[in-house]
C-alpha cells in the first residue's frame, strides 16, 4: 500500500521543524500505539522483553517546544541509527501488537527517510517512509510518503479492513506530527531564540 | 428437485437397478450419529498443530523451538531435522521428476526455504489444541523474505524470482498432445480463424469437513493405524508405506464419515503423514484437525489456466483446433499437479465436435501460492469451458446461431467409438438427443422473442448452452476388486475399496448386488473404506465408483450366482444347464416345484460334503473394463443482467445428461445438481486471490464466496440413456459431469445477454463488479 | 477458535459492568454481548482482548418497547427478538427491515442491537438505519448517563463516541409517521453477508414534494454517514418518477475515491456506482412506502 500527503505549518522555520523531527521521543509519541522506542546497536538481535521492562517505569523527557533544544539536539536521530519499538495498535477491538525495528536510512537536510519492519506471532509488516521540508511564505510545508507491505495472518484474515486500517494509522501518525509541530510553531519565538545558536 | 424416491422395502426383487431408492447412508448423517475423524477419540490421544509459513517466499535461517518445547503440556516440537534424524528423506510423493516435469521434490516439512503462504515448517504435539496453538505461536522462525510472484504471467518473466533452483525459468512442466503439424497447417489454409483468450480463475475446494487424521502406532507389532477422511484407503496405505518405511500390510487405513472429498482429499499431504510419523515417534495416538483458515492455504487449489484457443474453420466446420495454455501449479509440483492441467485437461478439448486435427500445449508454471491439483472434474471442466466458449465465438464470427453451428460439428452416432487426435476415445454418444431434449424444456424461439422484447424495455436477458463431454469411469488396464460373500443365513456382504464421500455408494452397490443375486435389498450390506476389510482396487475419484466398483461387484455376484446354480443343481439332482434362475429362486426347467431359493442354497453351501469346486459362496473378482466412458449432455442457462449494478440472476437452469445405464436416478440427479452448484460457484462467486506479497486474501469463508442454497436456482434435470459398450452395466461416470457442464453455459448466457452493449468476452468469476466494468469498457469503445 | 488467554468476568448489573470496565481500564478489555462482532474479530486474530466483560445476562438492557412516538431498544436485544415483536414493522419498518437482512438466522439469534452499533464495523447494517432515523444512543459510564445523536456517534472505522469505560444501554428510534416512508436496502456480500453497500432512507412528504429527507449509507465509507448531497437534492423537490434517480446521482458528489472502501470484492470506484444504484432504490422504496403498511 502506498500513501502520501502533505501538511503546512505556520510561523515556523525549516530549521525548527527539522530539529523537532529529529527528536526520537517526539516521533515515538506520535507513532500510534507506540509503547516505547529505544535506540539499539544491532537490529537483528533485540531483546524486546528486556527493553519492555526497562521502559516500563521510565518517563519520557520533554519535547519541543518545552524541551531544551540542546538536549533534543543531543538525542537527535542520525542516519544509520536503529530503533526498536513495540507498537500496540488499537482501533476499536482490533488490536494487533508488533515488535518492530526501524532504521534511519537517510537524513540529509531537508529530507529524511526511514524504513522499518515489525512482527507479531503470525504476521509481519515492512514499511518505508520519508518526509521532505520546504520553506513557504509564512512557514514550512512537509511532504510525506509511506509504503507498507503486510504479511501473514493479519493480511489473510483482515483483507476487508487492512487497507483502511493501515491508512488510518499512517494518517494518524503524520497528523500527530503536524499537531506537535503546530505547537512548536505557536511557541516559536521562544524556541527560535533557544535554537538559534545550535543550528 | 423432481424425482420421488421409494423406500427399500418398496423395491421389488430383481428390480432394484433403475429404481430411485432412498439412500441408506442418510440416517447417521442426519441424526448426528455419524462419526467424522474429529469425533473419534482414543485414550491418551494428543494433538498435532502445524506451524506454517507466513511468507509466500523466504529462506529460513533459523527455527528456535526452545520456548515452545518448554511450555507445559507440549510433548514435542519437530522440524525437518527431526524427520531426517528418524531416517526419512523428508519427501512425500509429487509429480516432480518425471520426463516432462521439473525435478523438484515435495517435502514433509520445509527446510531451508518456503514457497507459499501455508508451507508447513514445524510440528507441535501437545496435550490439547489450545496449548498446541500457543506453542506454535512461540516458535521463533528467522525468515529472510524473498521477492515473490503470485501470477503465472509474472512468473514467466525474465527477471521473476526463481522459486526452485532446479527450474530457473519457473517452468514446472511442458506437455503437448495431438497432431501438431497437420493442425498448424490447417490454420494456414483455413477460411476463418477464430481465436479466444481465456483466463480461468483459481478456486479453493471447500469441503464442509477440513482435512483431519488420527494415527496410532503399535510398536510391538509394528502396526500403524490411521483414521482419516480420504478418497482412497489403499492409496493412503501406499503412500504412508512409501514415506514412513512401514510395510503396507502392517498399515490399516480407515475412513469414517467423510465430509466431502471433491478430489482434494486424494493426495499425500503433510498433515496426515506427519500425524502418522508423530504417532510412531511418541507411541501415542496423534490427532490432527485442520482449521478452516489452515485448510484454505494447505489443501490444494485448482483450475488456473491462461490460454489461447483457436479454431480453423472450413465450410462452417472446425477443421483444426489449437490450444496453448499456461497453467499454475503453485509452489511445488504436488501429486496430480502436472497430470491434471496437462493430460486430464488436454485430451478432452475436442468436446462433442468431430475435429480431425487438434494440438494442445500446456506449460506448467510455479508460483508462490498453494499447490494446485485435482478438484471435481480435474481438468475436464476447464476443457469443456474452452471448447464451448470457442464454439460460441465461432458461431458469432460466422454470424450464425450457436446451436446451428454445434449441430453441424457434432460427432455423429455412427462415428462411435470415436478416437480424438489426442488418442483419447469416446465410447458412445448421441449429442443431438440431449440437445433436442433440452429444447423440449426450453422453447428456444420463444426465448429469442422474449429476449428481443426485453431489450426494448432496457432489460438484458441471455441464453447459453454447454454441450459437453467428459471421459471418466476408469479405463482399459484399470483394476477394481469386488468381494462378495453370501452367508449361510442368506445375507450378503459385499466389499469394495472405494471410499464413500457422500455419493451414495452403498445404496448403488446394494442395488446392483441385490438384483444379480435376487435377494432382498435390505439383506445386502456393503463394506468399504477400511483397508483391512476390502480387496485391492482403486479409490474414489474420476467418476468411477459405479463403472469400476459397481461392475466389479456385478461380475462377482454373477459368479456367485453361477456357483449357487451349480449347488442347486447338485441338491436338486439335475444338470446345471437345466437349472433356471428367477429373481432369487432356482428351479428345474419344466418342473417349477423342484426349487430352492438362493438363501436355501446358502444354508447348504458351506458343507464338506459338496464337491470341492462348488463349496462355499464367497468370491473376489478383479474387474477391468474394455475402456473408459464418455458421459455427455446439454445444459441450458437463461440469465438476466442489470448492467448498472452488475447483478446477474439465473432465471432458469436446465440440465440434460446422459450417463448411460442409471443405477439410481435420484442419486444421479443429486450428483448432477451438486456438481452444477459447485461450478456456479466458480462461474459467479469464487476466486482465490493473492496479493503481490503472497498473502491469500480470500482465505476465509468471510472473503471467499462459496454459494449457499439461496444463490442457486432450481435445477431442472432430465436424462437420456446411451449405454456404454465398455462395461457390463453399460454405465458411465456421473460424479463430475455436473461440474464439467456448467461454466460455459453461464458465461455464454452472460455474453449473449450483454451483446447489445458491445460485450463479446468476459472471464470468470462473473462478479457484479466484473460485469459492470466489462459493460463500461465495451461502451467506451 | 484459538485465542490468546483472556480473563472472563460476568456482570450482574449495568453499574457493575461499568465498575469492571473501570477496574480493567489499563488492560485490553472488551465487552461481550451476543459475541457476533467480537468473536469473529478474535477468531481472525485481529483482536486479542486480555479481559472480556460479559453483559449478555443483563435484563436491564434487554427488550424493546414500542411507545407512541419512539421505539426503544435495549442494548442487548437480539435481532431475533426484534423480528418477533409485534408492531415493530408498523412503528419502525426501516429498523425491522434492516435487522431482517443482518447475517443469517444463527447470527440473528445471538447478535445484539447495541453490540452491532458499538463495534461499528463499516459494513454492518444498523449504523446507517439509526443515522437515517435520527435515533439517539443512550450511554452510561463512570461519569453517568448521556445521550448522543446517532449521526454523531460513528466517527471512523471501529471508532464511536463511546468512552473507555462506557457502554450503550439503549437506542431510541423515532417511530415512522403516516406522512413518512422509511426503508433499508442492501447489497449483501455473498461471502460475509455484510453490506457491500447499504442505504437507509427516511422521507417525509405531503404527497407532492419532499418535506424532509435523511439518507445514510454503510458499507461505502469507513463509518456510517449521511448522504447530504443527495438529501439536499430531495428536500423541497417535487415527487416525480425521476426524482429517485436524480437525487441518487448526487450521492457521490464531493466524495473522493479514497474515502470509499476498497476490498477484493468491491473496488472503490465500483462502490461509488453501487452507492448511487442503492441510494436510488432506497429513495424509491421509501417514496412508495409513504402511508403504506409494511410487513415481514
Amino acid at each position: 500500500m502506498e500513501l502520501s500527503g502533505t501538511f503546512e505549518l505556520e510561523n515556523v522555520t525549516v530549521e525548527e521543524v527539522w530539529l523537532a523531527l529529529s527528536d526520537p521521543v517526539l516521533l515515538a509519541q506520535a507513532a500510534p500505539g507506540c509503547e516505547f522506542a529505544e535506540e539499539v546497536d544491532d537490529p537483528d538481535d533485540v531483546d524486546f522483553d528486556a527493553l519492555r521492562a526497562a521502559a516500563a517505569d521510565r518517563e519520557d523527557p520533554p519535547t519541543l517546544p518545552e524541551a531544551d533544544p540542546e538536549e533534543v539536539a543531543e538525542r537527535a536521530i542520525e542516519e544509520g541509527d536503529h530503533y526498536a519499538a513495540v507498537l500496540g495498535v488499537k482501533i476499536g477491538s482490533v488490536n494487533p501488537t508488533f515488535e518492530a525495528v526501524g532504521t534511519i536510512t537517510k537524513r540529509e537536510f531537508p529530507e529524511m527517510h526511514a524504513s522499518g519492519e515489525g512482527a507479531s506471532s503470525d504476521s509481519s509488516f515492512e514499511v518505508s517512509s520519508g518526509m521532505k521540508l520546504t520553506e513557504t511564505d509564512n512557514g514550512v510545508q512537509v511532504d510525506w510518503w509511506a509504503e507498507s507491505d503486510v504479511f501473514g495472518r493479519v493480511a489473510q484474515m483482515g483483507q476487508r479492513v487492512m487497507n483502511p486500517v493501515a491508512n488510518r494509522l499512517v494518517n494518524r501518525f503524520f497528523s500527530q506530527i503536524a499537531d506537535r509541530l503546530t505547537d512548536v510553531g505557536e511557541d516559536s519565538p521562544n524556541v527560535r531564540d533557544r535554537i538559534k545558536d545550535l543550528i | 428437485m423432481s424425482i420421488e424416491t421409494i423406500e427399500s422395502d418398496e423395491v421389488e426383487r430383481g428390480k432394484a437397478v433403475g429404481s430411485s431408492m432412498q439412500r441408506r447412508e442418510d440416517r447417521p448423517l442426519i441424526t448426528g450419529e455419524g462419526q467424522f475423524t474429529d469425533d473419534l477419540k482414543y485414550p491418551r490421544e494428543v494433538q498435532l498443530v502445524i506451524l506454517r509459513s507466513r511468507f509466500g517466499h523466504a529462506t529460513i535461517t533459523d527455527i528456535d523451538t526452545s520456548e515452545a518445547e518448554a511450555m507445559d503440556g507440549v510433548l514435542a516440537v519437530y522440524t525437518e531435522e527431526d524427520i531426517l534424524a528418524s531416517g526419512l528423506d523428508n519427501t512425500i510423493p509429487g509429480d516432480g521428476g518425471q520426463d516432462h516435469t521439473a525435478p523438484v521434490d515435495r517435502h514433509l516439512l520445509a527446510s531451508q526455504k518456503v514457497r507459499y503462504q501455508g508451507d508447513p515448517i514445524a510440528a507441535v504435539v501437545a496435550k490439547d489444541r489450545y496449548t498446541g496453538h500457543d506453542a506454535v505461536d512461540a516458535i521463533d522462525v528467522s525468515y529472510e523474505r524473498l521477492d515473490m510472484v503470485t501470477d503465472i504471467q509474472d512468473a514467466l518473466q525474465k527477471d521473476a524470482p526463481v522459486i526452485h533452483e532446479e527450474a530457473p525459468d519457473n517452468v514446472a512442466f511442458e506437455w503437448s498432445s495431438g497432431n501438431a503439424d497437420e493442425t498448424l497447417a490447417s490454420f494456414d489454409d483455413a477460411e476463418e480463424v477464430v481465436e479466444v483468450d481465456l483466463s480461468i480463475n483459481k478456486v479453493v475446494a471447500v469441503p464442509m469437513e477440513p482435512r483431519a487424521a488420527v494415527a496410532q502406532y503399535r510398536p510391538a507389532a509394528e502396526e500403524l493405524i490411521v483414521d482419516l477422511g480420504c478418497q482412497s484407503v489403499l492409496g493412503v496405505q501406499d503412500h504412508l508405506s512409501g514415506v514412513l518405511g512401514v510395510p503396507e500390510q502392517r498399515i490399516t487405513v480407515r475412513a469414517p464419515e467423510v465430509g466431502g472429498g471433491f478430489g482434494v482429499k486424494a493426495q499425500p499431504y503433510t498433515g496426515h503423514i506427519l500425524a502418522a510419523w508423530c504417532a510412531m515417534q511418541l507411541e501415542r495416538p496423534v490427532k490432527w484437525q485442520a482449521t478452516r483458515s489452515e485448510a484454505f492455504v494447505s489443501t490444494n487449489h485448482s483450475r488456473r489456466h491462461d490460454l489461447t484457443a483457436r479454431a480453423a474453420i472450413e465450410d462452417g466446420r472446425i477443421v483444426g483446433l489449437h490450444v496453448d495454455s499456461t497453467a499454475d501449479v503453485g509452489g511445488y509440483l504436488t501429486s496430480g499437479g502436472a497430470g491434471v492441467p496437462s493430460g486430464a485437461f488436454g485430451t478432452r478439448l475436442l468436446g462433442q465436435y468431430d475435429i480431425p486435427n487438434a494440438f494442445v500445449e500446456v506449460t506448467g508454471v510455479f508460483t508462490n501460492t498453494t499447490t494446485l491439483s485435482a478438484y471435481r472434474g480435474a481438468g475436464r471442466p476447464e476443457a469443456a469451458y474452452v471448447i464451448e466458449r470457442l464454439a460460441n465465438a465461432c458461431a458469432r464470427e460466422l454470424g450464425e446461431d450457436p446451436l446451428e453451428f454445434r449441430r453441424r460439428n457434432f460427432i455423429e452416432p455412427d462415428q462411435f467409438p470415436y478416437e480424438t487426435p489426442f488418442g483419447s476415445g469416446y465410447d458412445s454418444g448421441d449429442y443431438e438427443k440431449t440437445l433436442d431434449k433440452a429444447l423440449e424444456y426450453v422453447d428456444y424461439e420463444a426465448f429469442r422473442e422474449r429476449q428481443a422484447e426485453a431489450r426494448e424495455e432496457g432489460r438484458y436477458l441471455g441464453i447459453g448452452f454447454s454441450n459437453y463431454i467428459e471421459i471418466c469411469g476408469g479405463g482399459a488396464g484399470g483394476l477394481q476388486g469386488g468381494q462378495l460373500r453370501i452367508h449361510p443365513s442368506g445375507k450378503v456382504v459385499a466389499r469394495s475399496s472405494l471410499v464413500e464421500n457422500g455419493q451414495g455408494h452403498a445404496t448403488g452397490f446394494s442395488q446392483i448386488v441385490a438384483d444379480e443375486l435376487g435377494v432382498d435389498i435390505d439383506d445386502v450390506d456393503i463394506v468399504a473404506g477400511d483397508s483391512d476389510r476390502v480387496p485391492e482396487g482403486g479409490g474414489t475419484g474420476g467418476s468411477k465408483a459405479i463403472t469400476m466398483g459397481g461392475n466389479a461387484l456385478k461380475e462377482g455376484a454373477k459368479k456367485l450366482r453361477e456357483r449357487a446354480r451349480a449347488i442347486a443343481a447338485h441338491e436338486l439332482e439335475a444338470a446345471t444347464e437345466d437349472i433356471v434362475f428367477d429373481d432369487g429362486e432356482f428351479h428345474v426347467a419344466g418342473a417349477p416345484s423342484r426349487s430352492m431359493t438362493i438363501e436355501d442354497v446358502a444354508s447348504v453351501a458351506y458343507s464338506g460334503n459338496l464337491p470341492e469346486d462348488i463349496r462355499g459362496l464367497e468370491e473376489t473378482t478383479f474387474f477391468s473394463p474394455e475402456g473408459s466412458t464418455a458421459p455427455f449432455g446439454t445444459h441450458v442457462v437463461i440469465v438476466e443482467i442489470d448492467p448498472e449494478s452488475g447483478e446477474l440472476e439465473i432465471d432458469r437452469y436446465v440440465a440434460i445428461d446422459d450417463v448411460g445405464t442409471q443405477i439410481n436416478p435420484k442419486l444421479i440427479e443429486g450428483q448432477i445438481v451438486g456438481g452444477v452448484v459447485q461450478s456456479i460457484g466458480q462461474a459467479i462467486y469464487e476466486d482465490a486471490i493473492y496479493d503481490d506479497n503472497g498473502n491469500l486474501l480470500s482465505g476465509t469463508l468471510q472473503d471467499y464466496a462459496v454459494p449457499r442454497a439461496k444463490h442457486v436456482p432450481e435445477i431442472e434435470w432430465d436424462s437420456t440413456v446411451t449405454p456404454s459398450p465398455n462395461n457390463p452395466l453399460g454405465a458411465k461416470g456421473v460424479g463430475e459431469a455436473g461440474t464439467i457442464a456448467t461454466m460455459p453455459a453461464i458465461v455464454n448466457a452472460t455474453i449473449d445477454a450483454l451483446e447489445p452493449l458491445g460485450v463479446d468476452h468476459i472471464d470468470m468469476p462473473l462478479t457484479q463488479e466484473r460485469i459492470w466494468r466489462t459493460v463500461q469498457e465495451a461502451q467506451e469503445e | 477458535m484459538f485465542p490468546n488467554k483472556f480473563d472472563y468476568v460476568r456482570a450482574t448489573s449495568v453499574a457493575e459492568a461499568i465498575d469492571l470496565l473501570e477496574e480493567y481500564a489499563d488492560a485490553d478489555t472488551e465487552i461481550l454481548a451476543g459475541g457476533h462482532s467480537l468473536l469473529p474479530t478474535i477468531k481472525s486474530g485481529l483482536a486479542s482482548p486480555e479481559v472480556v466483560v460479559d453483559i449478555s445476562g443483563l435484563d436491564e438492557l434487554a427488550g424493546l418497547e414500542i411507545g407512541p412516538e419512539t421505539t426503544t431498544f435495549g442494548a442487548t436485544t437480539t435481532y431475533a427478538d426484534v423480528l418477533h415483536t409485534d408492531g415493530v414493522y408498523d412503528a419502525v419498518p426501516d429498523v425491522a427491515e434492516t435487522v431482517e437482512v443482518i447475517g443469517d438466522r444463527q447470527v440473528r439469534n445471538a447478535g445484539t442491537m447495541g453490540g452491532n452499533l458499538a463495534h461499528a464495523d463499516p459494513a454492518s447494517d444498523l449504523p446507517a438505519v439509526v443515522v437515517a432515523a435520527d435515533a439517539t444512543i443512550q450511554i452510561q459510564g463512570p461519569d453517568g448517563e448521556r445521550a448522543v445523536p446517532a449521526s454523531e456517534f460513528f466517527i471512523a472505522m471501529y471508532t464511536t463516541d463511546l468512552g473507555p469505560s462506557e457502554l450503550i444501554t439503549a437506542i431510541e428510534v423515532p417511530n415512522v409517521g403516516d406522512d413518512e416512508g422509511a426503508t433499508y436496502v442492501k447489497k449483501k456480500s455473498p461471502s460475509s453477508g455484510y453490506a457491500m453497500v447499504g442505504v437507509a432512507a427516511r422521507l417525509r412528504t405531503d404527497g407532492d414534494s419532499i418535506e424532509a429527507a435523511r439518507l445514510a449509507a454503510n458499507g461505502a465509507f469507513d463509518h456510517a454517514q449521511r448522504l447530504e448531497a443527495a438529501e439536499d437534492a430531495l428536500v423541497g423537490a417535487t415527487v416525480t418518477d425521476d426524482l429517485a434517480a436524480t437525487a441518487a446521482g448526487a450521492a457521490t458528489d464531493g466524495v473522493e475515491e479514497w474515502e470509499l472502501m476498497d476490498d477484493i470484492q468491491v473496488s472503490s470506484d465500483f462502490r461509488g456506482q453501487l452507492l448511487e444504484v442503492y441510494t436510488e432504490r432506497a429513495i424509491q422504496q421509501a417514496l412508495d412506502r409513504v402511508g403504506v403498511a409494511v410487513s415481514a
